[in-house]
């Protein structure tokens, strides 16, 4: 059941999509010129979201978007012109309302988080109108209407064609029925013609009710506003009567309803809603349609003992249980052009800002990604475009200087590779400085100054909490919250960033993320009597180790040096005496490293639990899921633990100096 | 047995909230997203009301109920129009085509079901 609080998030959703639309509308509009069907997106985004919000009572942004819808009719009917000026006031009120909607979304109460902005805004559109700026929003009408029962006579002639329009005169004396008690109802046929001469369609019928109502005249006349016109309808008061009646009691209003079950709603947290194409919808239901046809066979299989035949039926609900379990993950995709369609916006806005000329190319948007890891990647990419035009994108004086085109190139890319979506941002800009990212991390003391590092681990030192080389902080970027929290974003959703850049021909950003959160294929393996799961498509092959292991966690692998890490150590779990032991080799992006464990246990579909309070911070763990024999287990979080080999094998190498001997290492 | 009561617009959340209010008042709701979508719904079965919004993409308010006006099926069924106000030409054009009821945007629920009681009898 979707209650209040449900819609409401649809409002929130539904009023962010259409001020994608109005800034996508807007922007075509300062390229194109002036384009009736443009301007239509404008208004119908302004016009839909007041609607909407009118419906949750929400006069703050019901106010605004009214100024607005008034001055879009003006300009759609051409009577106001829109040049630069009103557009970039369209831009600055679409940002506005934008704001309202955010504050909505932390707040059931929202409050104005600009009214100096608000106000500024309201004077340019009043000004653009050409009339004065209201003083106050509309006070309501808190007109009381008090007063004792009356009774009431109310004479009903409808106009001739009521009926033929669908007016009901019954649900209109019904409605009457809502402000008193009918005493009583008189039909009046006098105007029935011969049947012969009657037209069906028409109304013929007068009606003469007696009310008795606390209500006034107007209130009772506003029963009729839909037919008032052309029907003769009059209202009379009756001399009062003494006794007077009981208040209808038991009577329960819909608003009651609403507030009543709040507080337990609210314990159940934030809802989100997720649009789902209904054929995506209409495949589900037909493959559980099957699948509910396939049990019932099985269970008559099972009544005849006919068990070859179950075996049959069995592997047909394997395959459907297959099919549904893609299916439904399925509905949880969502394009990412959702997320990419703000940055046309963005990117002009921020350019804008640092007087640079960029031109943005967006690829790839119709690849799918969960709704849920769409929402947690626009912060991150957000950054990583801002960063972009901020550092890598030179002035255009500069790019002139090295022969560039004035304009920046900056690219927003998503592709599917295997189990694996990819984003890309990439940008024509300078590069990242090798030597200043150094420079600081020495400044720092995240590295030794005669460290030799390649050129991915002088790249990683970005993402160090606390990093940043931005000489001036300007407001868009380098404030020193910055690209940790986008890893640390990224690595929430179990993807992983890597950088490229070539010094003076720009910078590649690529995120590699999962397809979907809810369920992956894992490997499973087991030490001591712990169960882990490995995600698959980072496994790339399993070994059985003979040889010795020596104390530096590297194995020769048919002669690379492979780090290795022991999960019974890590966990702190008693390993099986057993003589064989067993590694996986795991791959994350470009870091390859083995996990040891005791047994190798074969393949698994695990749905990712959460893990509870307890475990959340435990490095090296992503989740957990259960087993088909109702065991736990632990999914591993592979980035994570292929960290902890870095620091491990970086350990270890000192020792080993500090030991004399000479052991070079170098990850793949 | 309970009414069915068409909504007719283009904003998912209207069509959301105005069909917990009217389930709540216990009314039958089918959806449809713009006039076209509303179209298609008319395909025989029986609505006590219509509700449909002006301004939508595809196919406008006013360009549905004239169709919906002109089947046989439909003729008859009472259309409640969710308008800005100041469309004082929509209205008229409205009127011409069986339209009679039109609330004002933005309204709040109560206002809605109270427009509604008007039209549906029970």
């Amino acid at each position: 059941m979707i209650d209040m609080k449900a819609a409401r998030g649809a409002l929130i959703e539904e009023s962010r999509e259409l001020l994608d639309a109005m800034d996508a509308a807007l922007l075509e509009l300062e390229q194109g010129g002036r384009s009736s069907e443009h301007i239509n997106a404008v208004f119908r985004a302004a016009h839909t979201i007041k609607g909407s919000a009118g419906l949750f009572g929400l006069d703050l942004i019901v106010g605004f978007t009214h100024v607005m819808e008034s001055l879009l009719v003006r300009v759609r009917n051409g009577e106001i012109p829109l040049d630069p000026d009103l557009l970039s006031l369209l831009f600055d009120c679409g940002a506005y309302i934008r704001s309202l909607i955010d504050s909505l979304a932390d707040n059931d109460d929202p409050t104005d988080p600009d009214p100096v902005q608000r106000a500024g805004l309201l004077a340019g559109l009043h000004a653009c109108l050409g009339d004065a700026p209201a003083l106050a929003d509309k006070s309501g009408d808190a007109e009381a209407v008090t007063g004792g029962v009356n009774r009431w006579r109310v004479h009903l002639d409808f106009y001739a064609d009521a009926l033929r329009d669908g007016m009901d005169p019954l649900s209109f004396i019904q409605y009457l029925g809502r402000l008193g008690e009918i005493l009583s109802v008189r039909t009046d046929s006098s105007q029935l013609p011969a049947l012969a001469d009657l037209d069906p369609e028409r109304s013929y019928l007068r009606f003469e009710v007696e009310l008795e109502s606390a209500a006034s005249r107007d209130e009772i006349a506003a029963t009729f506003e839909f037919v008032m016109d052309g029907s003769d309808i009059r209202i009379e008061q009756l001399p009062a009567q003494t006794e007077i009646p009981l208040p209808v009691a038991g009577e329960v209003h819909l608003a009651d309803i609403d507030r009543a079950p709040v507080v337990e709603r609210r314990l159940g947290g934030r809802q989100t809603l997720v649009k789902v194409e209904a054929r995506k919808l209409d495949e589900l239901i037909d493959t559980v349609g099957e699948l509910v046809i396939a049990a019932a066979s099985g269970r008559m299989f099972v009544s005849k003992k006919q068990f070859d035949s179950v075996h049959e039926v069995m592997s047909e609900i394997e395959k459907l249980v297959e099919q549904i379990r893609n299916k439904s993950l399925n509905l949880r995709m969502t394009p990412i052009g959702d997320v990419f369609q703000r940055f046309p916006r963005i990117v002009r806005d921020v350019a804008k800002d640092l007087g640079k000329k960029i031109d943005l190319q967006i690829s790839g948007a119709d690849a799918e990604l969960d709704k849920a890891m769409i929402e947690k990647l626009a912060d991150p990419l957000l950054h990583i475009v801002r960063n972009a035009i901020d550092h890598g994108i030179e002035p255009v004086d500069q790019r002139l200087a090295v022969g560039k085109a004035a304009e920046g190139k900056l690219r927003l890319h998503a592709y599917q590779d295997s189990g694996n979506i990819v984003i890309e941002v990439s940008d024509d800009g300078r590069g990242l400085n090798q030597t200043r990212i150094r420079a600081k991390a020495v400044e720092q003391g995240l590295i030794a100054p005669d460290a030799v590092l390649d050129d991915q681990a002088v790249f990683a030192l970005i993402f160090h909490p606390g990093f940043s080389t931005a000489e001036k902080v300007s407001d868009l970027s380098g404030r020193g919250v910055g690209m940790d929290v986008v890893r640390r974003n990224i690595e929430q959703l179990r993807g992983e960033i890597e950088i490229e850049s070539d010094p003076g021909q720009g910078s590649i950003f690529r995120i590699r993320l999962p397809l979907t959160l809810a369920i992956i294929d894992c490997f499973q393996v087991a030490v001591g009597s712990a169960n882990f799961a490995i995600p698959l498509e980072l496994v790339v092959e399993c070994i059985d180790l003979e040889d010795e292991l020596d104390d530096y966690s590297i194995v020769n692998l048919r002669g690379e040096p492979l780090p290795y890490i022991t999960l019974s150590e890590i966990f702190g779990i008693a390993p099986l005496p057993s003589a064989t032991r067993c590694m996986v080799v795991v791959q994350s992006g470009r870091r390859r490293a083995g996990i040891l464990v005791d047994r190798l246990v074969g393949e698994l579909q695990a749905v990712i639990k959460p893990l509870g309070y307890l475990l959340q911070g435990v490095r090296g763990l992503g989740g957990a899921t259960i087993l088909g024999d109702g065991k736990v287990a632990l999914i591993l979080d592979v980035p994570a633990l292929l960290d902890l080999t870095s620091q491990q094998e970086a350990g270890k190498v000192r020792q080993a100096e500090r030991g004399g001997e000479n052991v070079s290492i170098s990850i793949q | 047995m309970a009414k069915t009561i068409l909504i007719v617009d283009d904003s998912m959340s209207l069509r959301t909230t105005l069909g917990i209010a009217l389930k709540g008042s216990g009314y039958d709701v089918v959806e449809a997203v713009d006039g076209k979508d509303g179209l298609a719904k008319l395909d025989g079965r029986k609505y006590n009301l219509i509700i449909s919004d002006v301004n939508m993409p595809n196919m406008d308010g006013l360009s549905f109920v004239k169709a919906a006006k002109a089947m046989a099926g439909y003729r008859f069924t009472p259309v409640l129009m969710l308008t800005t106000e100041g469309d004082a030409g929509k209205m008229a054009e409205g009127k011409a085509a069986g339209v009679r009821a039109w609330v004002i945007k933005p309204f709040q629920p109560p206002a809605l079901l109270d427009a509604v009681a008007k039209l549906v009898s029970t």
